[in-house]
């Protein structure tokens, strides 16, 4: 049972960890994005 | 878009859910399998990620041909975010393959054709994405992981076929004309699958959202720089 427990723990935290990884960067970049474009319209 | 990625997300969760359910309430423990037989389990999302692994690579090769014959960047973009994707998934297959082996062989890993044939896939898109982020101008990076996207995917084929081709202690759960699986096994496996394909669909948006807004993000910069 221990195997299992592993492998389903292994396989949920690579799921969680690449969807954190790409939440995280499409936030970011969303940011900057506005950040610049609001720069841009200010000039 | 937005709304797009959202319907995709709820339905990845929905069917993750059922397909966990299936794998521990649904599917039966195999009776044929004298040692830790409940272990069998690990099948259905191993089996499973390697699908994804297997068609994030083929998407890879397909927008790899398509950039070189039209130049295009949105397939260039489509390539790199399938190859990242790709590789996470062949991630979970080496990790999870390994848990299964020590249980049924009692050994951690051996060069078995299919083991090693993945972990070459493994390195070959691992090399895609160093290639990816190399610091060489964006027409010949491009330009280059396309021919690397391509050549690599010689190995997919090798390592869906190594399990028939070469003698191997790799179970094979598909066979010519006959499935080593009884009903409820293959519906929790089909649920899997599904569920894992809705989950390659909504990395895949999330991903070229990114990298979408990376190349306006790129191209503003651009304009600011010309203009200063």
């Amino acid at each position: 049972m221990s195997y299992l427990f592993a492998a389903y723990t292994i396989i949920w935290v690579v799921i969680f960890l690449y969807t954190v990884y790409l939440w995280r960067k499409q936030n970011e970049v969303a940011t900057e994005l506005e950040i610049l474009k609001r720069a841009v319209e200010d000039k | 878009m937005r709304r797009r990625k959202q319907a995709i997300g709820l339905i990845t969760l929905v069917v993750t859910v059922l397909a966990v359910y299936l794998v521990f309430m649904y599917a039966p423990v195999p009776s044929n399998v004298r040692d830790l037989p409940e272990v069998q389990k690990i099948l259905y999302f191993h089996v499973s990620a390697a699908w994804i692994g297997f068609l994030a690579f083929f998407v890879v090769f397909v927008a790899s041909i398509l950039y070189l014959k039209s130049r295009d960047r949105k397939w260039d973009v489509l390539a790199a975010s399938s190859a990242e994707i790709g590789v996470v998934f062949t991630t979970i297959v080496l990790l999870t393959g390994p848990i299964w082996g020590k249980a049924a062989w009692n050994a951690w890993w051996t060069w078995d054709p299919r083991l090693t044939t993945t972990l070459v896939l493994w390195f070959i898109y691992l090399a895609y994405i160093v290639i990816r982020n190399s610091a060489e101008e964006d027409e010949k990076r491009a330009r280059l992981a396309a021919i690397f996207g391509i050549i690599g995917f010689v190995d997919v084929p090798i390592v869906f076929m190594a399990i028939r081709w070469w003698r191997t202690i790799h179970p094979v759960v598909f066979e010519a004309g006959q499935v080593g699986l009884t009903p409820k096994m293959l519906t929790t496996l089909f649920v899997s699958l599904i569920a894992f394909t809705f989950l390659y669909l909504y990395y895949l948006l999330l991903r070229l959202d990114i990298a979408k807004a990376k190349l306006e993000l790129a191209g503003i910069k651009e304009k600011l720089r010309a203009k200063f």
